[in-house]
């Protein structure tokens, strides 16, 4: 038993190193996913993987194909893209999602030009493609830092959190310094996403960042406690996949998120059976 | 998305470009290079994957259609190597000649012990295409030997004209290319350690062939793949334990699993080693002869490092 569930980790190293980027980014993407969901905005952070895109490429030009190539271009791809949307959606008869839908389209047209004219683009795109069984220190010491602020801000901000999320409305209208705290919360949104495509790669991020928030949905009724869950649910499936993918020989990122799924499919089965936590 | 990516970039620059038509169409920088070593200067090539790019899973542009529709020769490498070839030729109804580099070869079967990982990443939504064989027969200089007398045909044919420059020129590489792989042979002929050297990926089979050095890779042929942790670990021991003497990187790239691998083990990446594509830096290896001497050279200082100074476990 010790030696099929803890001793993988014992021995090596980039199992701990795996395990612990999971769980970091699992933790700090538990607000943001939680926010996401009840928004409708799912399906964002696929639009962000495209909308990266010219950001990467660019930085890449000027450090080369390197990790800091992805934070710096892709975080603040990321950053003004969701900030332009943002400021956009007021306009009448456009919706978030279109706005988004324009700019990640726009941003990987202008993206695939600018890779089109390098030479090395093909090393440049791996980047997008993280493997979490390689990651760096340095990887893991920036996902510390931000998954500390964004759990930090989540519990400092937790009130007004909750009212922008309930009534955005509202929220518009209470907050003086909105515009500060909004462009506060996209830096803290940007950095996560391009931490978790840099670890994980584009779609598994969003695996990561969506499924666990819904596993725990059925079972739980404040969004505190939603939170919480789903923070511990991504712990127990960063461990779950990581694991897998030592005994399955299965590829890591994926396991994470089938992982996740498998206590999705559990989550509502059982769901079912038990009256709802109210 | 990687999908959805390069079907965009394909309409943008369908838009974009227009290309003089060239008569000799390479699939890759390796080929190109050993093309224009022959052909008259006068003719025009082009190359589908130019060095610094990925050959395996690439998708081509309008104006690669356009050559390759328009090309007299189309020189590849076949066994699977260009999957997004065979698709390209289909549909552009080309009439080309076509001149396969693994002809005639008796290629390797893929050494599953010490390919581990085949598991498709799924991000480019091609299937693993290569099948069992090994098709980087390149890397055997013999080999390019025996398939540069066979473009020399072929060209002759093609090119009846100009048959006496094509022989020429022939001629003159073939002397710089023996003479190089007597050097090579030479510079690796005394390591008493004749490897096993760990690889990204199962590229080097032919060059341990020609060399008679041992490697051992992260995946398969196939370098878009993810070796599963339990691939990994299984690595890990078997560096630890002293089976593997030296790792290194692949083309101009850093492999996060390498490094990863070494930070581990304790075992030095002592240097990139060049397969697929030809260098884009400016002190890489940008020529076929280049390349091989460069990967000579890093494997012949690797391997005679002694294994008691490079693991320092031992």
């Amino acid at each position: 038993m010790w030696s099929f569930l803890v001793e993988p980790f014992v021995e090596f190293e980039f199992m701990r190193g795996a395990l612990l980027e999971a769980i970091l980014l699992g933790v700090s993407f538990a607000a943001l996913g939680v926010a996401l969901i009840s928004r409708r905005l799912a399906l964002i952070g696929d639009t962000m993987s495209h909308a990266m895109l010219p950001g990467v490429v660019g930085a890449s030009l000027i450090f080369g194909p390197r990790l800091e190539a992805l934070i710096v271009g892709g975080g603040l791809m990321t950053f003004i893209l969701v900030f332009l949307a943002a400021r956009w959606r007021r306009r009448p008869g456009f919706a978030a999602d279109s706005a988004l839908a324009l700019f990640a389209v726009f941003s990987v047209a202008v993206g695939v030009l600018i890779a089109s004219g390098t030479r090395s683009s093909t090393d440049v795109l791996h980047l997008l493609f993280g493997n979490i069984l390689a990651v760096e220190s340095s990887l893991l010491i920036a996902s510390a830092v931000v998954c500390a602020l964004t759990v930090g801000t989540a519990l400092v901000g937790f009130r007004a959190f909750t009212v922008a999320l309930v009534d955005p409305a509202f929220f518009d209208s209470m907050t003086s310094s909105k515009t500060l705290l909004r462009v506060w919360l996209l830096l803290l949104f940007a950095a996560n996403l391009t931490l978790g495509f840099a670890a994980l790669g584009a779609m598994m991020t969003v695996g990561l960042l969506i499924v666990p928030a819904l596993a725990v949905r059925p079972f739980v009724g404040s969004l505190l406690s939603w939170i919480l869950a789903t923070a511990v649910a991504a712990v127990v499936v960063s461990y779950v996949g990581v694991l897998a993918s030592f005994h399955g020989e299965w590829p890591s990122g994926p396991s994470i998120v089938v992982s996740a799924c498998v206590l999705l499919a559990v989550g509502s089965v059982a769901a079912k059976w038990r009256p709802r936590v109210r | 998305m990687f999908a959805k990516i390069r079907v965009l970039g394909f309409s943008v620059l369908m838009l974009m470009t227009s290309v003089a038509s060239a008569h000799v169409v390479s699939s890759f920088s390796v080929l190109d290079d050993l093309v224009r070593r022959i052909l008259p200067v006068t003719v025009e090539t082009r190359v589908l994957v130019p060095a610094g790019r990925d050959s395996h899973g690439h998708q081509l542009s309008a104006g690669d259609l356009k050559a390759l529709k328009s090309a007299r020769l189309i020189v590849r490498v076949g066994a699977g190597y260009e999957p997004w070839l065979d698709r390209a030729l289909k549909s552009t109804g080309s009439g080309a000649s076509v001149l396969l580099m693994t002809d005639g070869v008796v290629l390797r079967e893929i050494d599953h012990e010490h390919t581990h990982g085949s598991h498709s990443h799924g991000h480019h939504g091609h299937a693993h295409a290569h099948g069992a064989r090994d098709p980087h027969v390149w890397l055997n200089p013999r080999h390019v030997r025996e398939f540069s007398v066979r473009l020399q045909t072929r060209l002759t044919e093609l090119y009846p004209e100009q048959k006496k420059e094509i022989d020429a020129r022939t001629t003159a590489w073939l002397a710089e290319l023996d003479a190089a792989i007597a050097a090579w042979s030479k510079n690796l002929h005394d390591a008493s350690v004749r490897g096993p050297l760990l690889v990204p990926h199962a590229a080097f089979g032919y060059f341990g062939e020609a060399f008679n050095v041992k490697f051992m890779s992260l995946t398969g042929v196939d370098s878009e793949v993810e070796p599963s942790a339990r691939q990994l670990a299984k690595l890990v021991t078997e560096v630890r334990k002293g089976q593997a003497v030296a790792l290194f990187h692949e083309g101009d790239r850093i492999s996060p699993l390498i490094e990863r691998l070494s930070r581990e083990t304790g075992v030095k990446a002592l240097g990139h080693l060049y397969a697929d594509t030809l260098s884009v830096k400016s002190d890489g290896p940008r020529s076929y002869l280049e390349m091989m001497k460069h990967n000579v050279e890093v494997i012949a200082r690797a391997l005679a490092l002694s294994p008691a100074a490079n693991h320092p476990k031992n």
